[in-house]
């Protein structure tokens, strides 16, 4: 998933550019967390997107999801190669 | 894995939380059976309920020989529908077989495996492997090195760890960036080639 938010360039922080600075960053001390907020346009935009057609060829779309049909029956299939027990999905993680 | 957490606190042990959480396993074990050999398709043919629907198929098949048409050609009319219904109801038995006999297959081998394993260690023969298949090629190297990345075990150094997790990211990134041509559907002439091929020695289940 964080490959995709890479590829993406969808964190807010304009400067987080590579999963190596990501594992740099620190909590301030007295914090429990630091949150990594995303771009607000990036909110409604589906992580895994179908391909198109256009005249250019075969291009990723920026808004259309892929289909369940297509992202189910993947996602089990590579659960199952992986050894998993339970039935792996979209919402499983 | 016990939920010890649970048993010290008194509390009830959330077994199924547990399970889930620990389902993964350790290893991607190649010779684990992830889909039906064509002897186990075959046995799921020969179940007495799917032969009998296969049989009426098979009458109305001949209908349309007899009268010389094509099946496409009857569209609308009863024999249409009676051909639809047939064919339905074969394949979906068909396939309610198959997923049944591919969980019991799937759960034998869980079972058996490791015993079978743990026997022929402790009699001293090597225990039973496939034979090498060929490495796989990809076509982008990006794939390979995101592989390579990804299925590496963890080692007890965190920086170690987040390095190959950093690598692992960023060749998923650079592979993103690529694109496959169409892809290409195995056909079934492939499948039976590949099964011939790989000789699996180690858990043939009882047919």
């Amino acid at each position: 998933m964080l490959a995709l938010l890479f590829a993406d360039q969808a964190f807010a922080a304009s400067s987080l550019t590579s999963p190596e600075q990501l594992f740099r960053l620190r909590i301030a001390s007295g914090l429990k967390q630091l949150r990594l907020p995303l771009k607000e346009e990036m909110a409604e935009r589906p992580l895994f997107r179908r391909c198109k057609h256009t005249t250019k060829g075969v291009q990723m779309s920026e808004e259309a999801a892929l289909a369940d049909t297509t992202l189910r029956p993947q996602m089990t299939n590579l659960g199952s190669i992986t050894g998993m027990e339970l039935p792996t999905g979209p919402y499983t993680f | 894995m016990p939920d010890t957490q649970a048993a010290y606190r008194g509390l009830k042990p959330q077994t199924a939380l547990m399970r889930a959480a620990s389902g993964m396993s350790r290893t991607i074990d190649p010779r684990r059976p992830r889909r039906l050999t064509l002897a186990q398709q075959a046995e799921v043919d020969r179940h007495p309920e799917v032969r009998l629907l296969r049989r009426r198929l098979n009458l109305l098949l001949q209908t349309f020989q007899e009268q010389k048409r094509s099946i496409a050609s009857t569209k609308g009319t009863p024999l249409y529908d009676h051909y639809r219904q047939a064919y339905q109801a074969h394949r979906n038995l068909k396939r309610r077989h198959e997923k049944a006999l591919l969980t019991e297959v799937k759960e034998r081998y869980k079972k058996e495996q490791p015993v079978i394993d743990i026997q022929r260690q402790l009699k001293g023969l090597p225990v039973a492997e496939q034979e090498r298949r060929q490495a796989a090629e990809y076509v982008f190297v990006e794939r390979a090195q995101a592989i390579d990345a990804l299925f590496t075990f963890a080692t007890s150094s965190t920086q170690e760890e987040c390095q190959r997790r950093a690598a692992a990211i960023n060749a998923l990134v650079a592979l993103c960036k690529k694109q496959e041509s169409q892809g290409f559907r195995r056909r079934k002439v492939d499948n039976k080639v590949k099964e011939e091929q790989t000789s699996s020695s180690v858990f043939v289940p009882p047919i």
